[in-house]
């Protein structure tokens, strides 16, 4: 059966969970149940995800080794072995792993799980420019055998470097005084011949996201 | 830019306004401005920086026929000698002697580092800590652009300037005669 899946990581949550009590929230946006979600997987499929993982990772990391789910106490984690010039201290739990790290796991999982539409917040968050780049191909391949739909928001120039995405695949939300209006990018002429003159995407669309006085954001002390 | 474009009332509004770090970004972006310019008429300025005249610039810069709702205007040989040439205002906003500004800002040949050097010996120390550079490991100082908007914005003559630059005066006058083809 088909679901929506709205996810935004906060790895604080992940890394620290007694410190954010109270009833979880349903359909866990921000990721607290993350690790119980990667323990319900069957385990040959969970391996087959994490290897996947391991390898984008290990281009964003070229010191990682190995990542792999692993229990202790019934509790379920996910460890990372990286490359150290003392033997055996090369060794992390979830709960040390960066930000972006968490961040990018949670969105090369998602990717892979389940077949129906996945909401994601802004992934550019905690990430290396070059990495975000990428996001835009990761999610055409990962999703290419499946039927899956992808959503995702954006302010990243960076997401939108990418010339395969079609200006249809673009909306802009631009705020006025009657409500936000929504249109496609391949809607506004101006954008398309930009884009055919040799802009990116993002070059060719978000001065327009920009605030219209910004230019004149001054402090005075 | 948009100090020249109120000159003239209500003629120009501005929709959206491009902006990127350096000559690079109008290297890129020409050509598609200037297709773009068949939708909605696009004001592209450029400093001149080492070429020699601005029609080598502007022929270099753009390999097919110029649309005519792009106006594409070249500031000689930066944005900063425009400033420099209202020598009473800078005078004034830089706390510093009119004889230390230059007579004829378009012959700097890097009207940045004039600029800078001028703020060097400014009375004003928001001056010259905004604009001056740390160090030799920056090139502007850390709130140069911050400072010189205040300036354009607040207190630059454009009257007087263009009395000391010529490819101010032109560009004005461009936007002034420009009107767009349908």
């Amino acid at each position: 059966m088909e679901s929506t899946v709205y996810l935004h990581l906060v790895p604080q949550l992940l890394k620290h969970p007694n410190s954010f009590t109270g009833p979880d929230l349903p359909g866990d946006p921000f990721g607290k149940g993350f690790l119980d979600r990667i323990s319900k997987v069957n385990e040959n499929t969970r391996k087959a995800w994490l290897r996947r993982i391991e390898k984008g990772l290990k281009f964003a990391v070229p010191q990682l080794k190995e990542l792999y789910y692993a229990e202790e106490g019934g509790k379920p984690h996910l460890e990372a072995i990286y490359e150290h010039w003392r033997p055996g201290a090369g060794k992390q739990r979830e709960d040390q792993f960066s930000d972006g790290t968490l961040r990018f796991i949670g969105l090369l999982w998602s990717l892979q799980e389940g077949d129906g539409l996945l909401l994601l917040e802004e992934p550019e968050l905690s990430l290396n420019g070059a990495i975000v780049a990428k996001i835009p191909s990761l999610i055409y391949s990962l999703q290419k055998p499946r039927k899956k739909q992808v959503i995702l928001t954006s302010h990243s120039i960076d997401i939108l470097t990418d010339r395969g995405i079609s200006l249809e695949e673009i909306l802009l939300l631009e705020p006025s005084i009657e409500g936000t209006q929504i249109r496609l990018a391949s809607k506004y002429p101006e954008i398309k011949s930009l884009l055919q003159g040799g802009l990116t995407p993002g070059e060719a669309i978000l001065p327009r996201t920009k605030p219209k006085k910004i230019n004149q954001l001054m402090f005075e002390f | 830019m948009f100090r020249i474009l109120e000159r003239f009332g209500n003629k120009y509004f501005i929709a959206n306004s491009y902006a990127g770090n350096g000559s690079g970004y109008i290297k890129k972006g020409i050509s598609g401005f200037n297709q773009a310019s068949k939708f909605n008429p696009f004001f592209v300025l450029t400093d001149l920086d080492t070429y020699l005249c601005p029609s080598g610039l502007i022929n270099d810069r753009l390999k097919v026929q110029k649309e005519s709702n792009l106006i594409f205007r070249v500031a000689i040989r930066e944005v900063e000698s425009w400033l420099l040439a209202d020598r009473k205002g800078i005078s004034d906003f830089m706390g510093v002697d009119l004889k230390q500004i230059p007579i004829r800002s378009e012959l700097l040949p890097d009207p940045k580092r004039s600029l800078i050097s001028i703020a060097t010996i400014s009375k004003k120390r928001n001056i010259r800590e905004d604009l001056v550079p740390k160090n030799n490991n920056a090139t502007i100082g850390p709130n140069y652009n911050g400072r010189l908007i205040h300036f354009v914005l607040d207190s630059w003559s454009i009257d007087d300037a263009m009395k000391n630059s010529t490819s101010l005066a032109r560009a004005v006058a461009c936007i002034e005669k420009f009107q767009p083809s349908e």
